[in-house]
């Protein structure tokens, strides 16, 4: 177990390396930056002096331990935009994007649990064809297109709820609803099949036999066992729902770290850039590291 | 490796061909006509698009701007209706239709080819080579590709080459780790090891041997991928971050009703249903493709 978790860890550790590099490689590639933030009229002794200042004249592989002390710091330098420290900028969005995120994932499950128990209960039944029909569908439908047409539908026709904006929770329902039912289709088809599997089994006919109702075999018995890869996936989605929240957030222009990053990209803000990209995968590897330590409590029978 | 006994590769050959598909077993399924249906038609749109499109896909008629579609009170000679530039948005859909399929169809050539090579490697060679190889695609897993093409279009800016690359990038790995583990399982079997005793090479195992064992999965995830393939590049094209204006990239013109929701609808709306109509039918067909050629792949 403890070999697993270190094997785990250093795995993370090797992500976010591999994504500072490849920040810090961009970096490198995108011109002189000392040249980009003096003015045009600026003498070769000013370049000279600033790229001193910056440690541009030092060799690389010692300007990118200088680049990850200050990103270990939260240091990236000053928004251009905003005349802000980078970091904290993009640090003021997180609560905002994880609170769609959490919304989405309530809403996907309330979606996902019952149209793949349905679909496993009833299986072959119209209502199976017609759930996974729908779970198809959603697979296939882009998201950004999705958020247009309830926009379309209950903010522009029904003028049931506003069509942008955020800090209201009224703001919130649509630009969940739309992340949400865009991941509900493959944690339905997934519960479906799932469910089939555990409901072959013969503990199940046990129950069965017993003369349990149908019910509480479905409940019980079965989705407990069956909820388990679920679990795990719906885990693993949730690095998904954070980078779909990007879309989602440019849609609706709720306030939450993926607008900003799109806006300071459109603005050539490259701190801002940069912290997000970093922050982004930081946040994506702890959720993947705590999903996989999660797993080996949920299931007793795994052992690392 | 010592040079092979002379009849070793002719009687491989004869015994040892790729095995010839039997299309007499294949029955489609409601799902899969639905979705060849579609793909059919999607193909042949994009395929005839300068014969069929009534219009120029970038010719603008400010005078002809924000007409709604024929139905909804245009006129026949703009039959979807135009855009904010009096684009008409039927010759702008077909055209799309070819770059839709482009990228899709390129994007996974291109990541299916390294992907299939990286996991051919990693699995037949193994050592050092396959632990880099696995761990690369472990680490490009755990990003969302969102993010690579954020810190990418951020330096360099939009473009379609950089697109692709994104891409390309984290298409290779579902190839390369299906691969692997197919391969890891048939270097060890008989036919292999005989293969092996008679001399051929190892160029000649994995071609003639292994490949064709493997072919059936890649066709498989090589088809579902085109979907997503083409959902992506609609994302990164509706973000302003993949195919520029004035090029008629579905999702680019997705973008340009967004603000126009209100007063002309059919601009975002159209490509949309464009883009889900071929997800969709892509998706179908895939799920057919995977029932027929490889059920062990059925997961969800």
């Amino acid at each position: 177990m403890t070999h697993y978790v270190a094997r785990r860890l250093a795995h993370a550790i090797l992500t976010v390396l591999a994504v500072s590099l490849l920040v810090f490689g961009l970096l490198q590639m995108s011109g002189d930056p000392a040249t980009a933030m003096l003015p045009m009229e600026a003498t070769a002794a000013d370049v000279a002096k600033l790229r001193a200042d910056l440690g541009l004249n030092r060799p690389i592989a010692e300007q990118y331990v200088l680049f990850l002390s200050r990103a270990v710091r939260g240091d990236f330098g000053f928004s251009y935009r905003h005349r802000q420290g980078a970091m904290s900028i993009v640090i003021e969005r997180i609560p905002a994007t994880l609170e769609l995120a959490g919304a989405a994932l309530a809403v996907s499950l309330a979606l996902a649990i019952p149209m793949g128990m349905l679909g496993a209960w009833k299986r072959g039944s119209w209502i199976d064809q017609a759930a996974m029909m729908v779970a198809v569908t959603g697979q296939s439908m882009p998201t950004f297109w999705m958020g247009l047409m309830l926009i379309l539908i209950a903010a522009v026709t029904l003028r049931w709820l506003p069509a942008s904006g955020g800090g209201d929770v009224r703001a919130l329902i649509l630009p969940a609803v739309t992340l949400g039912a865009n991941m509900a289709g493959i944690t339905a088809r997934l519960l479906r099949s799932s469910l089939l599997e555990v409901l072959s089994k013969d503990y199940v006919r046990v129950a069965r036999a017993k003369g349990l109702v149908e019910r509480t075999v479905l409940w019980h018995h079965a989705l407990r066992n069956a909820a388990l890869p679920v679990v795990t996936m719906v885990g693993l989605q949730i690095a998904y729902l954070l980078a779909g929240a990007i879309i989602v957030e440019t849609v609706f222009a709720y306030p939450g770290m993926g607008l900003l990053v799109i806006q300071a990209i459109t603005a050539h803000d490259f701190p801002v850039v940069q912290a997000f990209v970093l922050v982004f995968t930081l946040m994506v590897v702890l959720v993947n590291l705590a999903v996989d330590l999660l797993y080996t409590r949920l299931d007793p029978r795994i052992a690392y | 490796m010592s040079t092979p006994p002379t009849s070793a590769p002719r009687l491989a050959r004869r015994g040892l061909a790729w095995p010839r598909p039997r299309l007499g077993r294949l029955r489609l399924t409601p799902g899969g006509s639905i979705g060849l249906t579609i793909i059919t038609l999607i193909v042949l749109a994009g395929a005839c698009a300068p014969l069929v499109a009534p219009h120029g896909p970038v010719d603008q008629d400010l005078l002809r701007r924000l007409q709604p579609p024929a139905w909804a009170g245009g006129t026949a000679s703009f039959p979807l209706g135009t855009d904010p530039l009096g684009r008409d948005m039927a010759s702008r859909l077909l055209y799309g239709a070819r770059i839709s399929l482009a990228i899709g169809v390129s994007t996974v050539l291109i990541a299916g080819t390294v992907g299939l090579v990286f996991g051919l490697v990693a699995g037949y060679r193994g050592g050092w080579l396959e632990s880099l190889i696995m761990r690369l695609a472990d680490i490009q897993l755990s990003i969302p590709f969102l993010i690579v093409a954020i810190a990418l279009v951020s330096v360099f800016g939009a473009g379609l080459a950089k697109m692709v690359l994104v891409l390309v990038l984290f298409g290779w790995v579902e190839y390369c780790r299906i691969i692997h583990a197919e391969v890891l399982s048939y270097r060890e079997r008989e036919f292999v090891d005989a293969a092996r005793a008679m001399g051929c090479s190892n160029a000649r195992i994995l071609y003639l041997h292994i490949l064709p064992n493997v072919v059936s999965s890649i066709i498989v995830v090589a088809t579902l991928q085109v979907g997503r393939m083409i959902l992506a590049e609609a994302s990164l094209s509706f973000l302003g971050l993949g195919i520029q204006p004035p090029q008629p990239a579905w999702g680019t013109m997705v973008a340009d009703g967004r603000d126009l929701l209100a007063s002309a609808w059919w601009i975002s709306t159209l490509p949309g249903l464009a883009i889900l109509l071929t997800v969709l039918g892509i998706n179908c067909f895939g799920d057919w493709l995977r029932d027929v050629l490889d059920p062990t792949l059925r997961t969800t």
